[in-house]
């Protein structure tokens, strides 16, 4: 009889320990947005979108800084969807579940995965910088980045393939559908959410980085002339201003909206490129 | 109607021999032995556990997909040696049609989903649009369906999914198709028009089915194959013409089984 009672209060008690934990959550990332935004979008205006940075980025814009960090983030996608998305299709679908390769392969990921920043950077300044003799590149830094979110875009991609029920894959091989031809059109589109949001957390991830930039990208905030040339993303800018420039700070917060802007764009435009193709590939005829 | 002697005459379109599998270590099926008679309509019952579904999956050779699952033995399908390493899993299983215990239509529309095997399968595309009409009003669906082949294939009920996978299976014209339990996840009135349909497709191809329901045997079956766990595998304990199984079983636990005292 008094169980009854007692563990109707422990449900209310678990349940009010969960929304308080989802509030905190919520309102420390709020504040933080407001924070950025009230202290920064006052600076934010067309001439500071599209010029170059002068007076160490007290003054003028970061034009230029938002070039060299899409063609960062750009060089570092083109390594890592395609060698992550390739890495998970062949961990899932074609190696032997249990084999040793694949226990390599796997744990190898995850010792990547845990490894700083900072040593991806030496590791990129020597492979990258040094013995590809890239120097001081956005290509170099833009790999290096790619090496560092590799981990990220293979588990996510990986979930997503096994996430698909045994019953599609037993259902088309009954049908004696190809391998090739289960993967391009029942597996890839179940597994596109998964790819998506791995790509976008590595985005996330290799756009938030300064440590291993410093070492490869450099720091330089002219216009940059090509992918071997050195450039400076926004991070990189954001850790200078507030850290080396003294009364930086009102442009440190602004570039920072400016990147929390983006990445929010990005992530909403990827998510609804997916669902529409996903739509259209869902719905179309071979024809 | 349904219960006819076959007659002696009737020839086995598939016969097993010897047939053992195993899961890594553990035995599923042991010195398994059954004929097919063609164009019939042959039920594996019996208690879960007893190794049906992997008895019908040896014979499209989906047991291909599970790891460590090694199967031994003869199985002949109309000449085709069908464990043989040289086996073309691609002619096999286009023969031989699959309907599962659960539907498993593909997250694409039902256009899409009659069209990809068809395509694969490399049927002529002008073929296509007419084999899927076909399909369809094989199975019942086309009336209701036509306007909406473009629709994804999740947004049909229960029952019309799997009437669907019975269509898509169909579509490539297989000479034998395996059910698993192909009505125990629908409602009693879909189950009952899937049930149907399989009974009036022993006119063209010969059909196993494997069945959890002993009245659904009895109606469908021209033959049936009483699996049992004996020593930690399945194995077939009696298998014969319905009428024998159900009136006059010569094996005690199938009679006890079919009379619903054991299983």
């Amino acid at each position: 009889m008094s169980q009854q009672p007692r563990s109707a209060g422990l449900d209310r008690l678990t349940a009010g320990a969960g929304w308080l934990a989802v509030a905190a959550i919520v309102s420390a990332f709020g504040w933080l947005v407001l924070d950025i935004f009230r202290h920064g979008a006052s600076e934010v205006s067309w001439t500071f979108l599209t010029g170059e940075p002068a007076d160490a980025g007290r003054a003028g814009g970061i034009g230029t800084i938002l070039v060299s960090t899409l063609l960062v983030l750009g060089v570092c996608l083109a390594l890592a969807v395609p060698l992550g998305v390739g890495t998970a299709i062949w961990l899932s679908e074609f190696a032997r579940p249990g084999s040793r390769r694949v226990a390599a392969i796997r744990s190898s990921l995850d010792l990547l995965a845990s490894v700083p920043s900072i040593v991806f950077g030496l590791f990129g300044m020597v492979v990258f910088c040094q013995m590809l003799r890239l120097g001081f590149s956005i290509a170099a830094g833009g790999l290096t980045l790619g090496c560092m979110i590799l981990p990220l875009v293979v588990q996510t991609t990986f979930a997503g393939l096994q996430s698909v029920p045994v019953e599609l894959r037993a259902g088309a091989a009954a049908l004696a559908i190809s391998r090739e031809s289960t993967l391009r059109h029942l597996l890839l589109p179940a597994a596109l959410h998964g790819v998506v949001v791995g790509v976008m957390l590595g985005l996330g991830r290799a756009a938030a980085e300064t440590a291993a930039l410093i070492f490869t990208s450099g720091y330089v905030t002219r216009m940059p002339e090509s992918l071997f040339d050195s450039g400076r993303t926004a991070s990189v800018h954001i850790y200078d201003l507030a850290m080396n420039v003294p009364r930086g700070e009102a442009r440190a917060y602004a570039t920072a909206a400016v990147l929390l802007l983006a990445l929010l764009l990005i992530s909403v435009a990827a998510t609804v490129l997916a669902d529409r193709w996903l739509q259209r590939q869902t719905a179309r005829s071979f024809r | 109607m349904t219960n006819s002697e076959p007659s002696a005459a009737t020839e086995n379109v598939v016969t097993i021999d010897d047939l053992s599998v195993s899961y890594g270590e553990a035995p599923a099926l042991r010195d398994v032995r059954l004929g097919v008679p063609r164009q019939q309509v042959t039920a594996i019952v019996g208690p879960s556990g007893c190794g049906k579904s992997t008895f019908l999956s040896v014979l499209n050779r989906l047991t291909d997909l599970v790891p460590g699952c090694h199967v031994s033995g003869r199985v002949d399908f109309d000449g085709i040696d069908v464990l043989s390493h040289n086996c073309d899993l691609f002619a096999l299983r286009r023969r031989v049609g699959m309907v599962f215990q659960k539907p498993n239509p593909f997250a694409l529309s039902i256009r899409r989903n009659l069209e990809l095997p068809l395509r694969e399968h490399r049927a002529a595309a002008t073929e296509i649009e007419g084999i899927i009409e076909r399909s369809l009003r094989d199975v019942g669906l086309w009336d209701e369906i036509k306007d909406r082949l473009n629709d994804s294939a999740l947004k049909l009920s229960g029952g019309q999914q799997q009437r669907l996978c019975l269509a898509r299976a169909l579509s490539l014209n297989p000479e034998l198709l395996l059910c698993d339990e192909p009505c125990s996840a629908l409602d009693p009135l879909s189950g009952e028009i899937v049930e149907d349909l399989i009974s009036r497709l022993r006119e063209r191809i010969t059909v196993l089915i494997v069945t959890h329901n002993l009245a659904q045997a009895r109606r469908l079956a021209d033959k049936v194959a009483v699996f049992w766990q004996q020593n930690s595998a399945g194995t077939v304990i009696e298998s014969g013409p319905a009428k024998q199984i159900f009136e006059r079983p010569q094996n005690d636990i199938t009679s006890a089984y079919v009379a619903g005292s054991r299983g």
